[in-house]
């Protein structure tokens, strides 16, 4: 638990830097449990409870476990106790966060702060305006470009994280998505429509009771898991929020699990049954 | 039981736990694999590996017990 408050200052104090902290519940407890541990211990960064890794790469198996990922993207730190000198050697080589290798001139230094203080609206602006100016030097002209072309790719990840989110019906994402985007591009002419979006996906109701049974869904599966749950325990728990959700993505999925579900629970009953018959049928012969 | 429960878990989640025996270690040195998340608390606002690159990322395995 110690660890836990020591992310926390690290969040407070290199967040500002380009350090993004993740957390990975990798234990199987409640909803309620998992959510009075970040609220006892103000836990301030992003918690992880499901994700996909089929090929196993980030190995909970035995925890804790620590990753520290470079300004290259590749791993410069594994282990169960974090390394503070590793994180800070490598977070001094970053310059402006998000910026990546980009080389800032002096004219552009106020574009690369709002970056990093995520207003790509305003350090587009700004960019383009030191570009603009008659007496730009090529350099300029050529860092404004870049921090205008990092907002652009800024953005279309964006757009289409919470685009393909709201196809899956994953509004809770989607929602997360366009919402940063509103916040984040202000003034960005892209980002024009973006509140009235945003605006009409909270105001459908459909959408709002989607985005209700994705959070209880992942919150009944976890009271279910995190302790013996019988199948006659799942089989009702998911046959209830079925009814709750009725209509929404999630109680179909729910609907379609209990039918698989009834059905091993019968085949189980029938051998079960089968293996009682033939243990009469030899206790008769004897 | 719980095992077997966590079969029925899987239909509805690409629930991280369930695969936690199974893991290969990464190594200092390997380019970090996108981590795909599919459920939140306290979602952050770039949620890939990829859109966080450039920056450095620390990311903890834990739990409660």
């Amino acid at each position: 638990m110690q660890q836990l408050l020591h992310m926390n200052e690290l969040q407070e104090k290199y967040a500002s830097k380009g350090l993004h902290i993740i957390g990975l519940y990798a234990q199987e407890h409640s909803w309620d449990a998992i959510s009075k541990v970040v609220t006892d211990k103000g836990i301030k960064y992003p918690l992880a409870l499901n994700w996909i890794d089929d090929a196993g790469s980030w190995d909970c198996a035995t925890l804790p476990a620590v990753w520290i990922i470079g300004t290259d993207g590749k791993i410069k730190y594994s282990g169960k106790k974090g390394n503070d000198k590793i994180l800070e050697e490598e977070l001094a080589k970053v310059k402006f966060p998000g910026l990546g290798g980009i080389s800032v001139t002096p004219e552009l230094e106020e574009a690369a702060k709002a970056f990093s203080a995520m207003e790509f609206g305003k350090a587009y602006k700004l960019a383009q305006s030191a570009s603009d100016k008659e007496d730009a030097k090529d350099e300029t002209v050529k860092c404004a470009k870049a921090i205008c072309e990092r907002v652009d790719e800024r953005f279309k990840a964006l757009r289409n994280r919470a685009e393909v989110a709201e196809i899956e019906g994953n509004y809770v994402l989607a929602l997360e998505s366009w919402s940063t985007i509103e916040r984040r591009f202000k003034d960005y002419e892209d980002a024009a429509e973006i509140p009235a979006q945003v605006a009409k996906l909270k105001a459908d109701k459909k959408v709002m009771l989607e985005v209700e049974a994705t959070h209880a869904m992942y919150k009944i599966d976890r009271e279910l898991g995190s302790k013996t749950s019988t199948l006659d325990d799942w089989i009702s728990g998911y046959k209830k929020f079925a009814e709750t959700y009725k209509g929404t993505r999630w109680a179909e999925k729910a609907t379609a699990t209990v039918a698989i579900m009834e059905a091993e629970k019968k085949a189980a009953e029938e051998e079960k049954k089968k293996a009682e018959e033939e243990a009469k049928k030899k206790e008769g012969g004897k | 039981m719980l095992r077997q429960m966590t079969f029925y878990a899987m239909l509805l989640f690409a629930c991280a736990p369930l695969f936690a025996q199974s893991a290969s270690t990464l190594e200092v040195g390997d380019l970090a694999p996108e981590l795909h998340v599919t459920y939140w608390f306290n979602t952050p606002e770039m949620t890939t590996l990829g859109e966080m690159r450039g920056d450095v990322v620390l990311i903890k395995a834990w739990g409660i017990s």
